[in-house]
């Protein structure tokens, strides 16, 4: 042991001020911590921003695409509605959140909160900002920068997410075509795979006298020899698609 | 001055809680070259004792990990939600023999997670505020899980036998 060095020296200790004297080992500069909390921090910020862009882009789905209304046309309408929620959206959007907690907890506020806390904290920021995206004002100015100027990528994603639902799903946009009573004759408001013409049978009792040729409803129901027989039907909101190069029905 | 000052420390830690103390001289000194490259991390207004304790948890924990057949899990639902905390000064006079002979027996039949809280607390004499740090946990987690781990070690205790 040398001169100099406390006589209570222990071993792992001597090893260790034998490799700093040696420079086997040196000491990481300031800005290097400083560096990786503001990385940590910017990517923790970007998690959120994509979070809340998914969780945006998921309301504007099941918004325009109507499949929200399919919750009031009871056990049918809510099973089809789990067929055409967007689970991989939500699944990538969960693990962006369970990302963002775990980057928080790197942070003092964060391992010192209660997970469960800091997690409906992150789930109320989420949604507020998502909400707030979702408001007809900001998503349909995105829907019409993805139209006139060609909004890149953003816009895209967006455009793709007013997708019609799969052809077997019993669910249907369309434009009323002809009503004859309780039998329709429609047509596909974007079209995706169905007939050129769609028998629609509505429900016994339904108020057929307010259908008008030209009307866009959204029909739920099951298919039945190429006749879909309905169990819902919802007015379409004409603002959600007013670009959307629907073909018009002919006039009688 | 402060590797002598903490290297008994950190190995005693080390030995209780990893009950093999084959490789602790070496992991100790691994705790001591991380302190010294990530020394600039740490904030000086605060106390240096959690800061290196953390350290040598971290590293503990990876040589649990390592040398252990079966999975480490040191997660803890009392982690999810908030606890009131409660820290007694005098139940600590009047038990801490008591437990520290517990300790002393009965310490390897609890997991790793209520052994860890029992050796900061009982041999580190740390205080939840501390613990809290070493283990980047809430204070209310850290009170609720040393009850916890209070109460598994007595009934280790009294299931081996051993009366005070």
């Amino acid at each position: 042991m040398e001169q100099n060095e406390p006589s209570k020296m222990n071993t792992a200790s001597k090893k260790v001020l034998d490799k700093i004297r040696a420079q086997q080992v040196t000491m990481r500069p300031r800005f290097y911590f400083t560096l990786k909390s503001i990385a940590v921090a910017v990517v923790a910020i970007l998690t959120l921003l994509l979070s809340v862009s998914i969780g945006s882009f998921i309301l504007f789905t099941i918004r325009t695409s109507y499949e929200t209304t399919l919750l009031g046309f009871g056990p049918s309408g809510l099973f089809i509605f789990l067929t055409l929620f967007p689970w991989p959206l939500l699944i990538l959007d969960v693990a962006c959140i369970m990302l963002l907690e775990w980057m928080l907890r790197w942070f003092r506020f964060g391992y010192r909160s209660p997970l469960l806390y800091l997690l409906f904290v992150i789930l109320v920021i989420i949604l507020s900002a998502s909400s707030v995206i979702d408001t007809d004002r900001v998503s349909d100015s995105i829907l019409r920068g993805a139209h006139d100027i060609d909004l890149p990528i953003i816009g895209d994603f967006y455009d793709r997410g007013r997708r019609p639902p799969p052809p077997g799903s019993g669910a249907c946009p369309c434009v009323v075509l002809a009503v004859n009573g309780n039998i329709l004759t429609m047509q596909e408001n974007i079209p995706n795979g169905l007939p050129e013409q769609v028998t629609v049978v509505l429900p016994p009792g339904a108020a057929t006298s307010s259908i008008h040729v030209g009307d866009k409803l959204f029909i739920v129901g099951t298919f039945n020899n190429g006749t879909l027989n309905a169990f819902g039907v919802h007015p379409m909101d004409g603002d959600n698609d007013a670009d959307d190069g629907v073909t018009q029905p002919p006039t009688q | 001055m402060l590797m002598e000052r903490y290297e008994p420390k950190l190995s005693r830690y080390g030995r209780k809680f990893l009950a093999s103390p084959d490789n602790i001289e070496d992991i100790v000194q691994d705790v001591f070259i991380s302190a010294f490259q990530n020394i600039q991390s740490f904030d000086t207004s605060r106390r240096f004792s959690p800061w290196i304790y953390r350290i040598a948890h971290n590293a503990y924990v990876n040589a649990l990990k390592k040398n252990s057949h079966v999975p480490v899990t040191l997660f803890d639902f009392d982690a999810l939600v908030s606890h009131t905390v409660y820290e007694d000064p005098d139940e600590l006079e009047r038990d801490q023999k008591d437990i520290k002979a517990m300790i002393e027996t009965s310490l390897e039949k609890v997991s790793a997670k209520y052994k860890e809280v029992l050796l900061l607390r009982y041999y580190e004499d740390m205080d939840y505020k501390e613990i809290a740090e070493v283990l980047e946990l809430p204070i209310g987690t850290v009170s609720i899980r040393i009850k916890r781990a209070r109460e598994a070690l007595k009934k280790a205790w009294d299931a081996s036998g051993h009366t005070l």
